[in-house]
């Protein structure tokens, strides 16, 4: 799958979280996935608009990487959309079937997000312009990734945040829990072994993760089947 | 020990042995998934046992 990601951010050499982002790419296959910073090829004359829609064109999942500023993105993300969406909706009729995925840090805890806490609404209100395009475009709006006060995350909510946003980046959504340790499995395969990480054991790793995997499948079937026949 | 036990344990090992972070990330997400696979696994076993005596469906 090809994913393009819009980055909208002022300063992304300056942003731990875009730093971390940026080092979390996949590594493997990575000609799958497109960074692209925003405000890094604006020149005086704005963007190129056939080489950004051609870019959009190539992509099936696009993300729309960002901060929330004010209950919105960074001004240049508007500034984008408006120097590539101009004039009729219809002429980006190519773009249907599109996926669209906003990965977005907030510096709130997210439970200030719900009615009568400090910020009184929810993402999914917050975030409904975003939603409202896709929508007009015939894009797929998937659940944002929403990164909750990157600064005090520990060492083991990043490495989770890591694999959360490859995942978001390249896995098909939604994604059962079977399909997410199948992703895992194909990831494992691309570890780097040296002396202490031997291929042999990470081989017998695969090789029970994959059995595992199996049986749980398995279970699932059998289940799914004799809960049909049950009757009320 | 079980062999969930073995995976999860082995994964948590090979993180710790592991040069880089994202390869250390991977293993240990994964070592938290398999866990949580075992725990599918069991419930699952469990229900199916339930469901397959349940005494009013036959």
């Amino acid at each position: 799958m090809q994913t393009l990601i819009i980055v909208a951010h002022p300063e992304v050499d300056n942003s731990p979280t875009q730093q971390f982002l940026q080092a979390s790419l996949p590594v493997t296959n990575n000609d799958a996935v497109t960074w692209h910073d925003l405000n890094a090829i604006f020149t005086e004359t704005g963007w190129q608009r056939e080489t950004e829609l051609a870019l959009l064109k190539k992509a099936e999942r696009i993300i729309w990487q960002f901060p929330l500023y004010w209950y919105s993105a960074p001004a240049i993300l508007k500034q984008w959309q408006d120097a590539i969406f101009t004039g009729e909706v219809s002429q980006y009729e190519f773009l249907a079937g599109k996926e669209l995925g906003l990965v977005v840090s907030v510096g709130e805890r997210l439970t200030s997000y719900q009615a009568g806490a400090r910020e009184q609404f929810t993402l999914s209100e917050i975030l409904r312009p975003y939603q409202a395009f896709a929508q007009k475009l015939d894009w797929r709006y998937l659940p944002p990734l929403v990164i909750e006060q990157f600064g005090y995350l520990t060492e083991p909510a990043k490495q989770q945040l890591l694999i959360d946003y490859q995942q978001f980046l390249t896995l098909a959504q939604p994604a059962t829990f079977a399909q997410k340790g199948q992703w895992l499995l194909a990831q494992l395969q691309q570890v780097t072994t040296n002396a202490k990480l031997t291929q042999e054991t990470l081989t017998l790793v695969q090789e029970q993760l994959m059995t595992q995997l199996a049986d749980y499948q398995e279970l699932q079937s059998q289940l799914q089947e004799i809960r049909r026949g049950e009757h009320d | 020990m079980a062999t969930d036990d073995w995976l999860t344990t082995t994964l948590t090992k090979l993180a710790q042995q592991s040069t880089t972070y994202q390869d250390r990330a991977l293993l240990i997400q994964t070592a938290k998934y398999a866990a949580a696979l075992a725990q599918r696994i069991e419930q699952n076993e469990g229900e199916l046992d339930g469901r397959i005596w349940n005494h009013e469906q036959w």
